[in-house]
Protein backbone atom coordinates (compact mmCIF):
# COMPACT_ATOMS: atom_id res chain seq x y z
CA UNK A 1 0.00 0.00 0.00
CA UNK A 2 3.13 2.35 1.10
CA UNK A 3 4.44 1.52 -2.18
CA UNK A 4 1.36 2.22 -4.09
CA UNK A 5 0.75 5.64 -2.57
CA UNK A 6 4.67 6.51 -3.16
CA UNK A 7 4.11 5.67 -6.87
CA UNK A 8 0.81 7.81 -6.64
CA UNK A 9 2.60 10.81 -5.25
CA UNK A 10 5.57 10.50 -8.35
CA UNK A 11 3.08 10.73 -10.93
CA UNK A 12 0.91 13.51 -9.66
CA UNK A 13 4.38 15.29 -8.99
CA UNK A 14 5.56 15.01 -12.49
CA UNK A 15 2.03 16.00 -13.54
CA UNK A 16 2.05 18.84 -11.18
CA UNK A 17 5.70 19.91 -10.65
CA UNK A 18 5.55 23.84 -9.47
CA UNK A 19 1.81 24.39 -8.92
CA UNK A 20 1.50 21.55 -6.38
CA UNK A 21 4.72 20.54 -4.66
CA UNK A 22 6.67 23.50 -5.02
CA UNK A 23 9.99 24.31 -7.13
CA UNK A 24 12.67 21.25 -7.06
CA UNK A 25 16.30 20.88 -7.40
CA UNK A 26 17.33 19.92 -11.22
CA UNK A 27 14.39 22.07 -12.40
CA UNK A 28 14.60 25.26 -14.93
CA UNK A 29 14.01 28.32 -13.23
CA UNK A 30 10.73 30.04 -14.14
CA UNK A 31 11.86 33.40 -16.38
CA UNK A 32 10.65 36.65 -14.85
CA UNK A 33 10.58 40.32 -15.58
CA UNK A 34 10.12 43.07 -13.12
CA UNK A 35 10.90 46.55 -11.51
CA UNK A 36 13.46 46.41 -8.77
CA UNK A 37 15.62 49.57 -6.88
CA UNK A 38 18.18 48.92 -9.17
CA UNK A 39 15.59 48.60 -12.70
CA UNK A 40 13.47 46.09 -14.89
CA UNK A 41 15.49 42.90 -14.02
CA UNK A 42 15.08 39.67 -16.40
CA UNK A 43 16.04 36.17 -14.19
CA UNK A 44 17.27 34.92 -17.47
CA UNK A 45 20.01 37.42 -18.52
CA UNK A 46 21.99 35.92 -15.51
CA UNK A 47 22.08 32.58 -17.59
CA UNK A 48 25.30 31.81 -18.51
CA UNK A 49 27.24 34.38 -16.40
CA UNK A 50 26.40 34.19 -13.25
CA UNK A 51 24.73 31.90 -10.58
CA UNK A 52 21.65 33.44 -8.53
CA UNK A 53 20.72 33.55 -5.13
CA UNK A 54 16.93 34.06 -5.42
CA UNK A 55 15.33 35.53 -1.84
CA UNK A 56 11.63 35.29 -2.32
CA UNK A 57 10.07 37.11 1.00
CA UNK A 58 7.32 38.31 2.43
CA UNK A 59 8.13 42.30 3.75
CA UNK A 60 10.16 44.96 4.15
CA UNK A 61 10.95 46.14 7.18
CA UNK A 62 10.80 42.20 9.17
CA UNK A 63 13.96 40.47 10.20
CA UNK A 64 16.02 38.87 7.74
CA UNK B 1 17.67 40.89 3.73
CA UNK B 2 20.11 42.56 5.94
CA UNK B 3 21.91 38.79 6.33
CA UNK B 4 22.26 39.54 2.82
CA UNK B 5 23.71 43.02 2.76
CA UNK B 6 26.07 41.78 5.48
CA UNK B 7 27.65 38.76 3.62
CA UNK B 8 27.52 40.42 0.27
CA UNK B 9 30.92 40.03 -0.70
CA UNK B 10 31.42 36.81 0.14
CA UNK B 11 28.47 35.97 -2.41
CA UNK B 12 29.72 38.08 -4.95
CA UNK B 13 33.36 36.31 -4.34
CA UNK B 14 31.11 33.20 -5.12
CA UNK B 15 30.26 35.03 -8.66
CA UNK B 16 26.41 35.19 -7.12
CA UNK B 17 23.81 37.59 -7.98
CA UNK B 18 21.25 38.44 -4.86
CA UNK B 19 18.13 39.27 -5.67
CA UNK B 20 15.45 40.03 -3.18
CA UNK B 21 11.70 39.77 -4.07
CA UNK B 22 8.70 40.18 -2.22
CA UNK B 23 5.20 42.12 -3.27
CA UNK B 24 6.72 45.58 -1.52
CA UNK B 25 6.70 47.81 -3.90
CA UNK B 26 9.64 49.76 -5.98
CA UNK B 27 9.00 53.26 -4.08
CA UNK B 28 8.63 50.84 -0.27
CA UNK B 29 12.30 48.41 -1.55
CA UNK B 30 14.19 52.50 -1.75
CA UNK B 31 12.85 53.67 1.30
CA UNK B 32 14.05 50.01 2.95
CA UNK B 33 17.14 49.26 0.84
CA UNK B 34 18.12 52.63 2.30
CA UNK B 35 17.74 52.67 5.80
CA UNK B 36 19.41 49.35 5.68
CA UNK B 37 21.96 50.03 2.92
CA UNK B 38 21.31 47.13 0.61
CA UNK B 39 23.03 47.53 -2.43
CA UNK B 40 21.40 44.29 -4.24
CA UNK B 41 18.43 44.34 -6.43
CA UNK B 42 15.31 44.19 -4.34
CA UNK B 43 12.27 42.95 -6.55
CA UNK B 44 8.83 44.34 -6.61
CA UNK B 45 6.45 41.58 -7.12
CA UNK B 46 3.23 43.64 -7.21
CA UNK B 47 1.03 41.00 -8.78
CA UNK B 48 2.72 37.88 -7.55
CA UNK B 49 3.61 36.58 -10.14
CA UNK B 50 7.19 35.40 -9.23
CA UNK B 51 5.85 33.85 -5.77
CA UNK B 52 3.11 31.98 -7.72
CA UNK B 53 6.29 30.39 -9.54
CA UNK B 54 8.88 30.67 -6.68
CA UNK B 55 6.45 29.37 -3.50
CA UNK B 56 6.27 28.02 -0.57
CA UNK B 57 6.80 31.73 1.02
CA UNK B 58 9.69 32.45 2.69
CA UNK B 59 11.79 30.41 -0.24
CA UNK B 60 15.69 30.79 -1.36
CA UNK B 61 16.46 29.44 -4.61
CA UNK B 62 20.04 28.54 -5.69
CA UNK B 63 20.53 28.93 -9.30
CA UNK B 64 23.24 27.98 -11.18
CA UNK B 65 24.60 29.28 -14.47
CA UNK B 66 22.87 27.35 -16.83
CA UNK B 67 19.40 28.27 -14.92
CA UNK B 68 19.11 25.30 -13.20
CA UNK B 69 17.36 25.15 -8.94
CA UNK B 70 19.99 23.45 -7.79
CA UNK B 71 19.60 24.12 -3.96
CA UNK B 72 16.37 25.47 -2.55
CA UNK B 73 15.94 26.92 1.66
CA UNK B 74 13.23 27.26 3.23
CA UNK B 75 12.23 29.44 6.32
CA UNK B 76 15.18 31.50 7.31
CA UNK B 77 18.12 31.86 4.93
CA UNK B 78 21.31 30.35 6.34
CA UNK B 79 24.01 32.00 4.58
CA UNK B 80 26.62 29.43 5.45
CA UNK B 81 24.79 26.81 3.99
CA UNK B 82 24.29 29.16 0.89
CA UNK B 83 27.58 30.07 -0.08
CA UNK B 84 28.29 25.95 0.43
CA UNK B 85 25.46 25.21 -2.48
CA UNK B 86 27.34 27.84 -4.30
CA UNK B 87 30.58 26.51 -3.78
CA UNK B 88 29.40 22.55 -5.05
CA UNK B 89 28.11 24.50 -8.56
CA UNK B 90 31.88 24.65 -9.85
Amino acid sequence: MQRYLTMAMMAIHSLFPLSVFGLAVGQPAPDFVAPSTQGPIRLGEYAGKRAVVLAVYYKDFTPG
Amino acid sequence: MQAFQADLAAFEGQGAQVLGVSGDTVETHRRFAEQHGIRFPLIADIDGTIARNYPGGRVTYVIDRAGIVRHVMKGMPDNGRLLEALKSLE
